[in-house]
Order: C-alpha cells, then sequence, then structure tokens
C-alpha cells in the first residue's frame, strides 16, 4: 500500500495548480487591494506609481499571466492568475501555456485515473466498503491507509472522513492528523478550516511542512504578506532551513518585488548551494538586467552539476551572445537543438537564434530561424512580432501587418506587438488603428516612453480636427 | 546535483545476481591485522570477507575484483538480513561477526592460519554459539542493555533482535534474556541502543518513533514507551550521534532528517529535495561540535552535513543502500557504500568534476568551401522556393483555372441521399454531377467549394486537391434535398481557390422541377390558356411559384430570344404580406422565448449561489426548499429551450418562404416594368431575398431601412430627388420590436407602387417612364410577359411555344381554384 502511495506521491508543498474555477470564490478579501499586498494584480510594478523596482517589461518578457518571467518553470508559473474571471477567459487560448485552468480539482482527479487504470485487477482497496470507524482507532492502520486514500485513491472525502474520526481518537493532540485535516481542507477549498487545523498543528509540533502549508494557504487567500510572516516565523524555529526561504522567495517574485526576491534565493544558496531553482532564478535575474556575464557563470554553475538540458544551453548562448563571447554562441545553439526534446523547446531556441540573427542583421537567416520557430510551434507570439517587424523594414507592409496583428490576439498581454502595430500604422498614416493599438499598449505598460510619446502626438493631432 | 565526483579507491563486485540490502555490509578489524575488512552478506546467503588494498593507477584498470582482496567466501545456506561486528563472546575481547538470518542468530569468530608464504594464510569461519528464533527475524542491534556496571562490561556487547512482528529478543551472549513484545506494533521499523539510558530508539511502523525502555534482566513489566515523538512519515533507519556531552537521535524519514536531544525533544529537522536512500552518522577526533552525517540518495549523490548544513555534495556510481565510515589501511575517513546489486566501493571525496553526458554534436571538421558552397546552393533553393509563384501568395497571377460541368442525363438510380431531415417513405433523388478543373499551369493547394442554398446540399462540399497540373482533374459531386424546405434558389457556386489567392468562380446550373416539391409537398401548377397566350400559375403557397415561373421564364427565353413577358395584374399584395407578418411574429416570439430563458437562468444561478452558500455554511441549515425550487427552474429552461427550437425551425422555414415570395415579387415587379438589369440589382438589393435570422438585426429592419432611404431619394416625389438624403429616420433600432409591420407593409406597397408607375432606380430623372416598356439596348431582346401570383394569370404573347411545358418533369395537378380573371390584353 505504502509503495503504491509512494508511485504517485506529489509533495503538497509543490502541487497546487490554481483552477479557474478557483478565481469565482470570494475567498480574497479585497478586491481591490492595496498595492503590494495582493498577487492578483499582474502587472503591478509597471503600472506603480512610485516607479519600478524591478526591471521593466521592456527589459524582461512576461508569461502569460503578465508574470515577469522566472527562472524555472514550477507548477503555479504556468496558470492564469488573472485578476477576474474575465482576464482569464480572455487570456489567449495556445496550445501550451495559458490553457485556461480548469477547476483543481478536475486536474487532481486526472491523477487519481491515471493511477487506477495501471492497476489492472482494478483498485487496490475498495474504499466504499471500508469501516473508517475500525480503521481509526488504530494508528499503525490509519496512516498508511490515509496517505493511501489522499494520493493514490485521490479520494479527499473519505481520506478526509478517515482523518476525522483518528483526530477524534487521538484527542486533538495528535500533530500529524491536523495537518492532514488541513490537507483535505485545503485540497476542497476550505481554506479558512485549513488554516486553523494547520494552526492548532503548529501549537503541537513547530514543523517545515506546517510552515509551508500554511503559507499555501495565505497565498490562496490571498494574503502574501501573513504568509511571509508566517515562513518568517519558521525561520526563526528552523533557521537552516532552505524550503522556507525559496517559499518567501516565491512569494516575493509572485509580488514583483525582485530586489527582496533576489535576496531570499541568495540566502536559499547559501544554505544549500546546490539549490536549482534559486541558481536559475539569479540567473535570469541579471540576465535581465543585464548583466549577461554574471548570468552566465551561473548558468555554468547549473551545467556543471549536472543540469544538462536545452533551455540552459541556450540560455548560455544567449549569455555568451550578449556578453560578446562570439566563439560559444553557436555551439551552445547546436547543443541546445540536439538537447531539445520538445517541440516547444525548439521553437523557442530557434526564435532566439533569429533574435541573435537580428542583431548581426543577417535579415534572411532571422526570417528563416522566426519561420522555423513558428513550424515547431504555431503560436510563437514574439516570433510573429519580430517577422511582423523584419517584413514591415523590408516594405512588405501587408505581411508585416498581418504578422503583428497575429502576435496581438496570440499575446493579449504582450505590449511590443501593439506599440509595433500603432508605430507603423502611425507612419503609414491610418492614425485610427495606431490610436486604438497605442491606447492598448499603454494600459499593458504605462510607462512605456515611445508608447507615450506616440499616444501625445496623436491626442494633439486629434484635438486639433 | 552535485558538482564533483566522489573519487573512487578501491572497488568489486560482490556476487552476480544476488541482492542487498540494509544492513548486509560492515566494517570492521578482527585480530592484530590493523588494516579493516569488509564483511558483505547477500541475500543468497553467501558472506564474503574482503581485505580492500588500493591499486596504482598503473595497474590494469579492467580488473576490478583482485583475488587477493577476497579472504574468504562461504556459503550459509540461508539468507542473511543483517551483519554485525562487536564483542558478542564473553570470552573474548576481540570482535567477532553476528549474522541474522531469518529464522536464526549466529555468532562466528574469523581465524587466521598463517601459511608460510603470504598466499599461504586461510581465513575461517568458526561458529561460536546461534539461537534458533521462533518467529521470522527483521533487525537487530548491538547495545550494552543493563549498562556498563563493571570494567569487564565495557567490552562485552548484547545483541537485540526485532522480529517482523515487533517482538524484541535480547541475547547476554549464550542466553536468551528478554522476550518483549512492543504493545500496537504490526510491522517492525529500525531500531538503535541507546546507550545514556540503556534504552532502544525504535520507530514503530506508525510512523512515529519512540523510545523504548528495555532494561536488560529485571524488567518483567510491558514494555513502555518513555517518550515518543511524532515524525508523521515512516522512518528509513535511526542512528545516534555522540557529541560533546550528549548524545542525539537522528531519524531519517522518507521526506525529513529530524535530529532529536535523547529526551525527545526536536533539535532541528531538514526537509528534503531529493529521495533519500541511507544515511550514516560519524564522528571526527578533533572539534566534535556538531553532528556530522552522510545521507545517500536515489538521485546517486552523497550528501555530507553538518548539523543542519550541506557542506559537500558528491555524485556516486550506485546508488547506495548502506554506507559505512572506515579506516582503512591507514586512511581515516574513507566512505564504503554497498548498492543494491552488490557493488562494493570505497570513496573518498575528490574534486573530479561531475562527467555529465554532454548531447553529441557532429565535431567533424568543416571544410569552409564546402561549406560555403553548400550554404550558397541552400540559400539559392530556399530564395527559390521563396519565390516560386506555386508556394507563395502572388499578386499577379495569370493562372486560368476553368470549371466544366457535366450534367447527367438523368438522376441517380440509387439515391445518394444522406442525413436527411425529414420522413418521406419515398427515397430522395439525387444528382450526381463531374465537376472537372482544368487549369493553364500548375497550381497548388487547390480546394473546391460547392456552395448550394440551403434544402439542396452538396456532398462531399468541399474538395482538396493538393497540387494540380496541367492535366484536368475530375471529380464527382452528388446534390441532394436535405430540409424539407421550398427551395429558393438551384444555383450551385463552386469556387475554386488555390495558391494565387484569385478566386475563379464559375457557376453550374442543374435543376430537378417537379409539380410538387419534394418534402413540402407544396403543389404548383403552370396552366397555358389555349385561346390567349397566357400562363397561370396556381399552388396553395405564394413561396412556390417562385422557381417554376423563374424557369419558365428562363427556358421560354432561351429558346426564342425575341419572346416578351408582360404581368398585368396588380402584386399579390395580401399573401406577400401575410407571411411577412407570421415571420415577424415568428422572430418576436423566439426574442420572448430568448428572455424568459436569460431570466430563468439567472434565478437558477441565484439559486445556486444561495444553495452553494449554505453547504459552504459550517452550521448546517435547513435548504428551505431550494433544491426543489432549482430543478423546477431546471426543467422550465429545458422546457423553453425545447420550444424555442421548435419555433427557431418554423422561423427558419418562413424565413425560405419569405425568401422565395420576396424573389417572385422582384421578378414580378421586373417584368411588369420592365426593369434593366442594373434597376434589377438595386431592387434586389433593396427589397432583399436574402433573409438571414442569425443577425440581431432581421430582415425587416433591414428592408424598412433601405425602403424608406429608396423613397426618400429616388424615388422622392420631390424636387431634390436627386439628392442623396441621408435616411436619418429610418429606424435603425436593432429591437426587433421597435419595427412597426404595418408602416412596413405601407412602405412596401408604395415603393411597388411608384416602380410600377415607372420610376427607376438607377437614373436620377424619375420621370415617369410608363411607357417605356420596350428596348433595353444593351440586352438580349427579351419581351413578353408572364405574369403570374397565387391567383395569377400568365401570359404569353407572341410565339405559343407550348411544348415548353412538356420540358418540365412535372405532375401538373389539377387546378384548386379556377380564376377568369385572363388578362386579355391580346
Amino acid at each position: 500500500m505504502r509503495a503504491l502511495t509512494e508511485q504517485l506521491y506529489v509533495d503538497e508543498v509543490e502541487a497546487a495548480d490554481d483552477g479557474l474555477a478557483d478565481l469565482l470564490d470570494e475567498n480574497a478579501f479585497a478586491n481591490i487591494p492595496l498595492p503590494g499586498t495582493s498577487m492578483r494584480q499582474p502587472t503591478a510594478n509597471p503600472n506603480a506609481t512610485a516607479g519600478p523596482t524591478g526591471p521593466s517589461p521592456a527589459m524582461r518578457p512576461m508569461t502569460q499571466s503578465g508574470r515577469p518571467i522566472t527562472g524555472m518553470i514550477r507548477l503555479n508559473t504556468q496558470s492564469t492568475q488573472g485578476k477576474s474571471v474575465e482576464n482569464a477567459l480572455k487570456t489567449a487560448r495556445t496550445s501550451t501555456a495559458a490553457r485556461p485552468v480548469t477547476t483543481s480539482t478536475g486536474r487532481f482527479m486526472r491523477l487519481g485515473t491515471a493511477s487506477m487504470l495501471s492497476s489492472p485487477d482494478g483498485p487496490f482497496i475498495q474504499v466504499a466498503r471500508l469501516n473508517f470507524q475500525k480503521y481509526a482507532k488504530s494508528q499503525a492502520l490509519a496512516r498508511p491507509l490515509f496517505e493511501h486514500l489522499f494520493y493514490h485513491v485521490n479520494d479527499i472525502g473519505s481520506a478526509l472522513q478517515l482523518a476525522r474520526l483518528a483526530n477524534e481518537a487521538t484527542e486533538n493532540k495528535d500533530w500529524y492528523w491536523l495537518v492532514q485535516l488541513g490537507k483535505c481542507y485545503h485540497r476542497l477549498g476550505m481554506f479558512r478550516d485549513a488554516e486553523k487545523n494547520y494552526l492548532s498543528a503548529l501549537d503541537i509540533q513547530p514543523m517545515v511542512d506546517i510552515y509551508l502549508y500554511i503559507s499555501k494557504v495565505y497565498t490562496r487567500l490571498d494574503q502574501p504578506l501573513l504568509a511571509i510572516s508566517k515562513l518568517t516565523d519558521g525561520l526563526t524555529k528552523f533557521p537552516q532551513e532552505p524550503f522556507l526561504v525559496q517559499a518567501m522567495a516565491r512569494i516575493y517574485e509572485g509580488l514583483n518585488d525582485t530586489i527582496n526576491c533576489m535576496n531570499q534565493y541568495r540566502h536559499v544558496l547559501k544554505l544549500d548551494n546546490t539549490n536549482v531553482e534559486a541558481i536559475a532564478c539569479i540567473a535570469a535575474n541579471y540576465f535581465y538586467t543585464d548583466q549577461p556575464e554574471i548570468s552566465l557563470k551561473f548558468y555554468r554553475r547549473l551545467l556543471q552539476i549536472g543540469c544538462v538540458n536545452s533551455a540552459i544551453f541556450t540560455n548560455i548562448g544567449l549569455c555568451c551572445f550578449y556578453s560578446q563571447q562570439f566563439d560559444m554562441v553557436i555551439a551552445c545553439f547546436l547543443k541546445a537543438l540536439s538537447c531539445a526534446n520538445e517541440d516547444i523547446e525548439r521553437s523557442d531556441i530557434w526564435f532566439n537564434i533569429g533574435e541573435i540573427a537580428l542583431y548581426t542583421t543577417e535579415v534572411n537567416l532571422a526570417i528563416q530561424c522566426f519561420r522555423l520557430a513558428l513550424v515547431y510551434n504555431n503560436d510563437h507570439a514574439e516570433a510573429y512580432n519580430n517577422l511582423g517587424l523584419v517584413e514591415l523594414q523590408r516594405n512588405n507592409t501587408d505581411i508585416g501587418r498581418a504578422y503583428l496583428q497575429t502576435a496581438q490576439s496570440l499575446a493579449p498581454h504582450m505590449f511590443e506587438p501593439q506599440y509595433n502595430y500603432a508605430k507603423s500604422m502611425h507612419q503609414q498614416g491610418d492614425l485610427q488603428s495606431s490610436f486604438r493599438a497605442i491606447k492598448s499598449s499603454l494600459e499593458l505598460y504605462k510607462n512605456h516612453a515611445d508608447s507615450k510619446q506616440i499616444f501625445d502626438e496623436l491626442t494633439k493631432m486629434f484635438a486639433e480636427l | 546535483m552535485s558538482l564533483f565526483k566522489a573519487r573512487e579507491w578501491w572497488s568489486c563486485k560482490a556476487g552476480t545476481d544476488e541482492t542487498y540490502d540494509y544492513g548486509c555490509i560492515k566494517v570492521g578489524i578482527f585480530n592484530e591485522d590493523t588494516n579493516s575488512k569488509i564483511v558483505v552478506g547477500s541475500h543468497s546467503g553467501v558472506l564474503r570477507i574482503y581485505n580492500p588494498i588500493h591499486r596504482d593507477e598503473l595497474s590494469d584498470k579492467s580488473i576490478t575484483n583482485y583475488a587477493s582482496d577476497l579472504l574468504l567466501e562461504k556459503s550459509l545456506n540461508s539468507s542473511i538480513i543483517q551483519v554485525e561486528i562487536g564483542k558478542f563472546v564473553s570470552t573474548s575481547t576481540l570482535d567477532h561477526i553476528a549474522i541474522l538470518f531469518s529464522q536464526k542468530l549466529s555468532v562466528f569468530q574469523l581465524t587466521e592460519q598463517s601459511g608460510v608464504t603470504e598466499h599461504g594464510r586461510q581465513y575461517e569461519l568458526e561458529l561460536n554459539y546461534e539461537h534458533n528464533l521462533n518467529r521470522p527475524a527483521f533487525n537487530m542491534c548491538k547495545g550494552q542493555f543493563g549498562g556498563g556496571k563493571s570494567k569487564r562490561d565495557d567490552a562485552r556487547e548484547y545483541i537485540c533482535v526485532q522480529s517482523v512482528d515487533g517482538v524484541l529478543f535480547v541475547f547476554e551472549f549464550e542466553r536468551n534474556s528478554m522476550v518483549k513484545s512492543i504493545p500496537g506494533c504490526y510491522l517492525a521499523g529500525p531500531i538503535c541502543y541507546l546507550p545514556r539510558y540503556q534504552t532502544l530508539a525504535i520507530s514503530s511502523d506508525q510512523g512515529d518513533k519512540r523510545d523504548l525502555e528495555a532494561s536488560g534482566t529485571t524488567s518483567s513489566r510491558r514494555v513502555l514507551p518513555e517518550w515518543s515523538f511524532n515524525i508523521g512519515e515512516s522512518a528509513l533507519s535511526i542512528k545516534i550521534s555522540k557529541t560533546k556531552n550528549a548524545y542525539s537521535i537522528l531519524c531519517l524519514g522518507e521526506r525529513n532528517l529530524f535530529c532529536l536531544n535523547d529526551h525527545g525533544q526536536l533539535l532541528f529537522m531538514k526537509k528534503f529535495e531529493y529521495n533519500p536512500s541511507t544515511f550514516i552518522t560519524y564522528e571526527t577526533d578533533q572539534n566534535n561540535d556538531g553532528i556530522r552525517y552522510i545521507i545517500g540518495t536515489h538521485s546517486r549523490t552523497l550528501f555530507i552535513n553538518h548539523d543542519s548544513n550541506i557542506k559537500w555534495a558528491a555524485h556516486v556510481e550506485q546508488v547506495p543502500v548502506q554506507l559505512e565510515i572506515c579506516t582503512i589501511q591507514g586512511i581515516r575517513g574513507m566512505i564504503c557504500s554497498l548498492s543494491e546489486f552488490g557493488d562494493v566501493q570505497c570513496y573518498y571525496l575528490g574534486t573530479d568534476p561531475v562527467s555529465t553526458t554532454m548531447p553529441l554534436t557532429s565535431s567533424s571538421r568543416i571544410d569552409v568551401s564546402d561549406a560555403e558552397q553548400g550554404l550558397m546552393k541552400l540559400q539559392k533553393e530556399i530564395k527559390l522556393a521563396m519565390n516560386d509563384p506555386s508556394l507563395v501568395v502572388k499578386r499577379k497571377s495569370n493562372a486560368k483555372m476553368t470549371i466544366s460541368v457535366e450534367m447527367p442525363s438523368e438522376k441517380n438510380s440509387f439515391s445518394m441521399a444522406d442525413e436527411i431531415q425529414f420522413q418521406d417513405s419515398d427515397p430522395v433523388p439525387s444528382l450526381t454531377v463531374k465537376v472537372q478543373l482544368r487549369s493553364s499551369e500548375a497550381v497548388q493547394n487547390v480546394l473546391l467549394n460547392i456552395h448550394c442554398h440551403t434544402p439542396i446540399c452538396a456532398k462531399p462540399n468541399e474538395i482538396r486537391f493538393g497540387s494540380m497540373g496541367i492535366s484536368p482533374v475530375q471529380t464527382e459531386v452528388t446534390f441532394w434535398m436535405k430540409d424539407d424546405l421550398t427551395p429558393t434558389s438551384l444555383d450551385v457556386t463552386l469556387t475554386v481557390t488555390f495558391n494565387t489567392s484569385d478566386k475563379l468562380s464559375e457557376n453550374g446550373q442543374n435543376n430537378l422541377i417537379s409539380g410538387r416539391y419534394f418534402g413540402t409537398g407544396g403543389n404548383v401548377s403552370v396552366m397555358a390558356s389555349k385561346s390567349s397566350q397566357k400562363y397561370r400559375f396556381q399552388s396553395d403557397s405564394l413561396a412556390n411559384i417562385w422557381l417554376f415561373s423563374q424557369f419558365l421564364i428562363e427556358r421560354l427565353s432561351s429558346t426564342n430570344s425575341s419572346i416578351e413577358f408582360e404581368y398585368g395584374e396588380p402584386l399579390p399584395y395580401s399573401d406577400y404580406f401575410e407571411i411577412i407578418d407570421r415571420h415577424y411574429e415568428l422572430r418576436i416570439e423566439c426574442e420572448k422565448i430568448n428572455e424568459m430563458i436569460d431570466v430563468c437562468s439567472k434565478q437558477f444561478r441565484a439559486i445556486q449561489k444561495r444553495l452553494l452558500n449554505k453547504f459552504k455554511d459550517k452550521t448546517p441549515t435547513l435548504l428551505d426548499n431550494l433544491d426543489v425550487l432549482l430543478e423546477n427552474t431546471h426543467h422550465q429552461i429545458v422546457a423553453l429551450a425545447d420550444h424555442y427550437e421548435q419555433i427557431h425551425l418554423e422561423l427558419h422555414n418562413c424565413s425560405h418562404q419569405l425568401s422565395c415570395a420576396t424573389k417572385l415579387i422582384n421578378l414580378l415587379l421586373k417584368i411588369s416594368v420592365n426593369m434593366s438589369n442594373d434597376d434589377e440589382r438595386l431592387l434586389n438589393s433593396i427589397l432583399t431575398p436574402i433573409v438571414n435570422d442569425d443577425n440581431e438585426q432581421g430582415w425587416e429592419e433591414y428592408v424598412d431601412a433601405s425602403l424608406t432611404f429608396a423613397l426618400r431619394t429616388m424615388l422622392s416625389r420631390s424636387s431634390t430627388k436627386g439628392d442623396l438624403i441621408p435616411a436619418s429616420s429610418a429606424t435603425f433600432n436593432n429591437s426587433t420590436l421597435n419595427i412597426d409591420v404595418t408602416k412596413l407593409k405601407k412602405r412596401i406597397q408604395m415603393f411597388c407602387d411608384r416602380l410600377e408607375k415607372g420610376a427607376s432606380l438607377t437614373s436620377n430623372s424619375s420621370s415617369v417612364t410608363f411607357e417605356e416598356k420596350n428596348h433595353d439596348d444593351h440586352q438580349v431582346p427579351k419581351k413578353k410577359n408572364i405574369i403570374n401570383g397565387v391567383k395569377p394569370v400568365v401570359q404569353h404573347r407572341d410565339v405559343p411555344s407550348y411544348d415548353n411545358n412538356d420540358q418540365m418533369e412535372n405532375k401538373l395537378l389539377p387546378m384548386n381554384e379556377q380564376h377568369s380573371d385572363y388578362d386579355d390584353e391580346t
């Protein structure tokens, strides 16, 4: 039974994909939160009046949900953490990212059914026939049974029932059962109950996991600051625990607080200098803050400790290029291409090669690369954007415009295609479309100076009419 | 994830096809020879003792197993669970080997018989004593149970064996001193001896670690835990670490490592991001102020930790199941590991980088000139491909596509009809037409679309040819009727698209006319008057007449180009307006139902929300019959939707009728005033026969607006007729309900009247061109008229070509109502 459970064990701390349906619930306190206290403002920072603390979106690309790209793919970074349901629904439906995540329960359900399929003789335990009352009394049986129900069978209802009975049997004294109750409630979306259970478990026995769980709950309730304070509590108890620091770093990242985030990741590295996530995130940050040489060092370190994949090679190639070590660039990209297993990766690599070709003014090569990127991933908005620009430059206005429009429709979170479109329209004299595009560009990125300039020009012109 | 590799100092493979687990390796010194020996016992029951000796780098690397390293290999005929080394014999201070079999515990002594030369040395295993166990054994530990009471006691070590079901046997040398069972234990877990309190640390199967007092000799009571600590997961291993003044207990769980002091308080814990396989604690001689331990993982990494910090990570070749720290050949701190399949290795920590397998890229040297040539060639090809007319969008194309349609002489003998949406006993007749495409040059991505008007359908309606050369391509398309609606048109549009983005379309005509419409059963009869040159159409519905009249005109004029048509009757307004009324009513009804569905679904959502709140509430409250309400609302919505579907179908039907009728009206208007083709086109766009119900703006609104405009501008009687007056007052409201149908009808009538009086739509001079019924100079001269209607008459003046009637394959039915109002213009 334990072996079956272990097969499907997912660390609950890592696994939580916010579902679309979760956005419908009213657990968050304020609909219009104060700046810096909520994760639900995707582009909080560039639009903040206080001025951006991190790199601007002009420097750092965004994920589809409008969050600056991070150094590492996690379960949560892919999900649509839009402000509202409308936004979530509006996100472009491309083949891969930003799948309008169905509810979390649906996702877990799939995990569960997958495990069922793998056992040909039907389920290992007939859950419906269990007498939970009996098993709850025996601690030795209840725990493995619970874990089996929770992870393998994925029957949260039954698991909750068992946990509740076992908790009664242990008279609320056993932190283990309190945590399990909390986990069940968490899965079922009853965050307040989960919080209560976690808190009482913490009273009995502080554990690293419990701190992580409770910070997770607070994040879900959209109270990142409370989550951070809980994690800080945890750090006073377990000062050497990289997981707690890492969780804090992720929250700061969610808040677009890059400075704090980087500090936390550095702290993680001090505690555990083989932490891949921390290295990758710091490297990405250096890269986007114009220090590719330093970033290169971090990526090299990743390669040395055995992370060999196409993404690393691509990143190293890019860092080399930007730090003017041209001899390595081609070799890195060749390696990356031979490492890549998925079409998405290949399309990204080709896009980056195309980017480099653009910088070296190899327009033809660039076009070929972007086209290859589109062959592998037909939804590559950035490639469409760049192709559009190149075509515009070659005076193929119609084609260029079509590419830009495709990019706009594929990536409503990017301001670049909007701005480019506006500019080209402006040059061609189609002021109305230009105005429309520039407005949406400014909506996405308020402080973009070039957009502003065109906008001002246009408003002046319209006023004169 | 590690930067460096652990360097291998010595290795060998113990046995083939033998398996090992935790407990199967021990390192110890048995006699004066200070070199440590490695004792390995396999599950197959073979005990091996190695004496590791480092070979020079120069010696042959391929040989890993040296015969002289293996001191002893002996099969003990029963699988070995655990090996322990200690002072287990009361009479000796030397270390002995205790071996735990599944039903037996044996203690052996290793003896050496020195020979004349080095090779002559012989090792032998002598059985000292053994205990038979009545339960299957799980593991064992050694310790000074009962405490070190005297000096002599320091040297002795007892053995505690745990059975699979949690019974402890303590053996003091040859004597079994105690048997105790652990309460509430189903499956045994790792155990360990705590010297300070003479207690055993035992992890029970339920995942919490308990400390059990096991006072060696005197205890007669049940075994009770001294303290217990709940770690919430199952423990893999327990070890003791002795720091300066205290012992601490380290417990390796599946996902965390816990460090407790010997009172059961948590000192620290450490969460893993990897799967641990085993661990070991060790002490260093100097600076002994922290807990040091090494964790082996399933990701083949050794983590060397001090307290809760990782100090070093080293990559190893195999997943270790057990680690040992030993001093071999005077080298301290050698790490000895055993893998599941018997790879015994001794490591030390070095700074060899991990040789990760880099992806291979073709590293053959490139000849620059060759490559350049190849590149040029490729680029030329790419350029060609990009400019290839057949590949890329080309603005000026002179490719000509010809579509020729070959009509079969008769309909299919077997009906090919499919997906018919009405019931009829007869098979639906179908017609297969051969379509041939011919292109003047090679084109690509040729797509043939066949579009026909709703009740008629074609299969396949989309044919993709891929690429096409100069040779023609032929395909077959079948037509049949799908719905029981009155066909508005028998036109079929064949559109060919290919990669030049030009569209060429040609219309193929095919026809099938009978006196009775298939499906609807609408009857039409055409009667030719014997005395006068008139045709007379009779039908029970205005819409039915359209096709027949259209074809009659077409055929008559094709046989005789000088034929002239006339229509002298007043337009059949009343029938036409009936259809309009009906159409309008249905539309309003649709909208009403839509609104009701809207209200109902709002109610449904509201109930859902309240129910959800009730269920989420901590204190369960009554449902207040909300569930019943929810169900009822749901039923209501479903019923409404069904009704809507029905109405919509009717509306669809009615739209067709309206479309037919409008076409007929237009036709009549045209022939009654001899309209020019331009006028006809305008007329068709003003009083449009295209009825679209899917938009917000329906036919009525559209026609109303365009009529108003037409009446105000081109047909205006005022002097400003030429100017374009914006149709400001026209109701452009989108709402269906805002249209006044009676006004619309009036407008239609007025419009038709004015046209009949000769107003022209095209020319700005709207002088009454009343008399001017001849000679559209740029047209095929066709004069004479047909007049028709529900109670209508067709006049046929010039050429009495009655035989034309025969061309219509029809079932002429007896006239329902006879009308005598023949227009006697002749």
